[in-house]
């Protein structure tokens, strides 16, 4: 058989050798490179905000859905402390079913308080009183955070990240009750 | 003939390179003797069972141990002091019972241990661990990620009365202490 015939009867399989190595190169790249993962940014400024949430997709399924974070509460259980405790009812994110959460996070005032690891998840659900009492925060002298009956506000991010690179996240903020320490100094009367 | 066998060889070891590197394939491993029946793994979580050492690989009646949301939490900002819990710890073995779950965190060792009583279920929710366990929360970057703290990994084992056994692995980060 001639050379040229010989050739023409490989073409095929070379090429679907080489077409084979191709598409498995990129497999192999894509998965090396692994999923896009948003940035864990920094909070928003500090200052009351009006709450506010966005999550990619627009929260409509099948893609991660909003974080529902109802009822932020600041209490202040022993007054004369200035110790006050910012909790929520409970926080909770979805991913679409082909996706799991990687994690959920919590700031307040710019700090992170908690993190959330997903462990095979397609949703998280942290009820409140996982994290009881709640994340400690100073309380403020009355007007301290613009209401003239109320302490400091307090500003809160909340964060959830899936595995197709997809984020949640809320923002608001919290106003707590008024508080102060009082110091008091015994009087100590001169013999 | 011979170049196209060739190519064909070198095609399926590519192949078989590739679906091992993407765990798609993977020949039956051991873990200290024992068999692995099944396997998973997600980012740095991993979940397994075991096979009894010695016996042949069967379909397993225990299933994955499901704790969800390990979650590291900071109370107080101003003291360098986090809690570790999760969410609930839960496995099921019917038609055989359950003998102990015990969770690990490595770095400090056995935290508790849950022993189980003719039930061929275990279920564990939050509250039975109190506040959750006591750690520290570290310096920013202390556990590779410059935003969080120190990362702890933990191992949670579940054994039952067939011998066979349940493990899950991961990670949780803690927030950052910054005085």
């Amino acid at each position: 058989m001639k050379p040229h015939t010989i050739l023409r009867h490989r073409l095929p399989v070379v090429l679907g050798a080489l077409g084979l190595t191709a598409v498995l190169a990129l497999i192999i790249l894509r998965l090396l490179a692994g999923s896009p993962v948003r940035p864990l940014a920094a909070a928003p400024p500090p200052g009351p905000q009006t709450p506010q949430r966005e999550a990619d997709g627009g929260g409509q399924a099948p893609n991660i859905s909003f974080i529902d974070s109802p009822s932020a509460t600041c209490t202040l259980p022993v007054a004369g402390t200035n110790a006050c405790y910012i909790q929520w009812s409970y926080l909770s994110v979805s991913a679409s079913s082909s996706a799991y959460i990687i994690s959920m996070t919590v700031s307040i005032d710019g700090r992170y308080r908690a993190f959330h690891s997903g462990f095979f998840q397609t949703s998280m659900y942290i009820p409140g009183s996982l994290t009881a009492p709640g994340y400690k925060v100073a309380c403020g002298p009355p007007g301290s955070g613009g209401l003239p009956d109320w302490g400091s506000t307090h500003t809160y991010t909340i964060r959830a990240r899936e595995t197709t690179g997809l984020a949640s996240a809320n923002y608001g903020s919290v106003t707590c009750p008024a508080d102060e320490v009082k110091i008091f100094i015994p009087a100590i009367q001169k013999p | 003939m011979r170049k196209f066998t060739l190519s064909l060889f070198l095609a399926f070891l590519l192949g078989a390179a590739t679906f091992s590197l993407i765990q798609v394939a993977r020949g039956q491993g051991s873990a200290g003797g024992n068999p692995i029946l099944s396997s998973e793994t997600q980012g740095e979580n991993q979940r397994q069972i075991q096979g009894a050492a010695g016996e042949e690989p069967q379909q397993p009646d225990i299933g994955f141990i499901d704790s969800p949301s390990a979650t590291c939490y900071q109370p107080d900002a101003g003291r360098d002091a986090c809690y570790i819990n999760w969410y609930y710890l839960s496995v099921g073995a019917s038609p055989n019972y359950m003998i102990t779950m015990t969770l690990t965190l490595n770095d400090r060792g056995p935290v508790a241990h849950t022993q189980g009583f003719f039930q061929t279920s275990m279920y564990v929710p939050y509250s039975m661990l109190g506040d959750g366990f006591k750690v520290a929360c570290g310096p920013l970057g202390a556990g590779g990620n410059p935003l969080l703290g120190n990362a702890y990994a933990y191992t949670i084992r579940a054994r039952d009365s067939a011998g066979l056994a349940s493990a899950n692995y991961g990670t949780v980060y803690c927030p950052a202490y910054q005085p």
